[in-house]
């Protein structure tokens, strides 16, 4: 059995609810012949509340109820973040950083990652954020410069592998 | 409020596998006589189709011709309703002459014939731009 691509087991985990068409309707194996994923999983969906067309054999589902069922999964799932916030991956849930503190990583002239820690549970929380839009995020926050530190600090030791021939 | 009728569902449903299996139409051929029957559908309350009334196809044919396109806000055009009305009209062709229905279906088949629209309208109903169009 061939390894599944990242692309394949997104569609199969994450089922795209523009693929369904409104005016159609389906048998649960044409649902799941549709999104790659087993009939036993569209059988859950029912359980948790997709509507059926009715109580007869075979079970169809109407596409629009389908569509709104999907949809609105996805947005269950989606937790955004505040301006001040960061998303805890052991919460679960968009935190504020303890302290109201954040340090402010530098990847590129402009992007970064802010980096805080989580109140309740003290875990490390990590969120990308835009350079232009650190002085609206600094209004509610303070935040410390990564880099600059470092280079007051002086911790930055040069290579020793050099190719330069020493004189 | 009543958003579907099941047993319609089930009609449809056998009417697209049809379309698709016996007269080997492409998909966007059997999306868009999914729409048209929606469309009806809709008007007519989700109705049984078994209760189906040249009085409906009639009343739909004028409320369709008022209905304004959600793009343009223009009424829709000529070709839309001559699509929509086509698809419908196959639709009850083949509902009266299938098996499990032909017992409850007292509609003869000559009122079903009710659907066609005029494809060159008068230039009355459209503007002048249009008929020029449709004249040539």
């Amino acid at each position: 059995m061939q390894p599944q691509s990242k692309a394949a087991r997104l569609r199969k985990h994450r089922p795209n609810p523009c693929l369904v068409k409104i005016h159609r309707n389906y048998t649960v194996e044409e649902i799941a012949h549709r999104f790659g994923i087993h009939k036993n999983t569209v059988r859950e969906w029912v359980k948790a509340g997709l509507p059926t067309s009715d109580k007869k054999r075979p079970m169809l589902i109407l596409g629009n109820d389908l569509s709104a069922f999907l949809q609105a999964r996805r947005a269950r799932n989606k937790r955004p973040c505040q301006l001040d916030e960061i998303y805890c991956v052991r919460c679960r849930a968009p935190k504020r950083p303890a302290g109201c503190m954040a340090e402010y990583q530098p990847i590129t002239g402009t992007l970064g990652n802010l980096i805080g820690i989580c109140p309740d549970c003290e875990a490390m929380m990590y969120r990308r954020a835009s350079r232009a839009k650190l002085p609206a995020i600094q209004e509610k926050l303070s935040i410390t410069f990564a880099e600059e530190e470092r280079q007051v600090n002086k911790t930055y030791q040069p290579t020793v592998n050099s190719d330069y021939r020493q004189e | 409020m009543i958003k579907h009728s099941a047993e319609n569902e089930r009609i449809k449903r056998n009417y697209f596998a049809y379309l698709k299996e016996a007269k080997r139409h492409s998909e966007p051929t059997v999306d868009a006589a999914a729409k048209a029957l929606s469309r009806f559908e809709e008007y007519t309350g989700y109705r049984d189709f078994k209760a189906f009334h040249f009085g409906q196809a009639v009343a739909f044919k004028r409320h369709l011709a008022e209905q304004k396109g959600q793009r343009s806000g223009e009424k829709l055009s000529k070709a839309t309703l001559h699509a929509t009305l086509k698809q419908l009209r196959a639709f009850f062709f083949w509902l009266a002459g299938s098996q499990d229905i032909r017992h409850v279906f007292s509609i003869p088949m000559r009122t079903i014939s009710i659907y066609p629209i005029k494809r060159h309208a008068s230039p009355q109903l459209i503007g002048n731009s249009k008929c020029r169009r449709w004249s040539k």
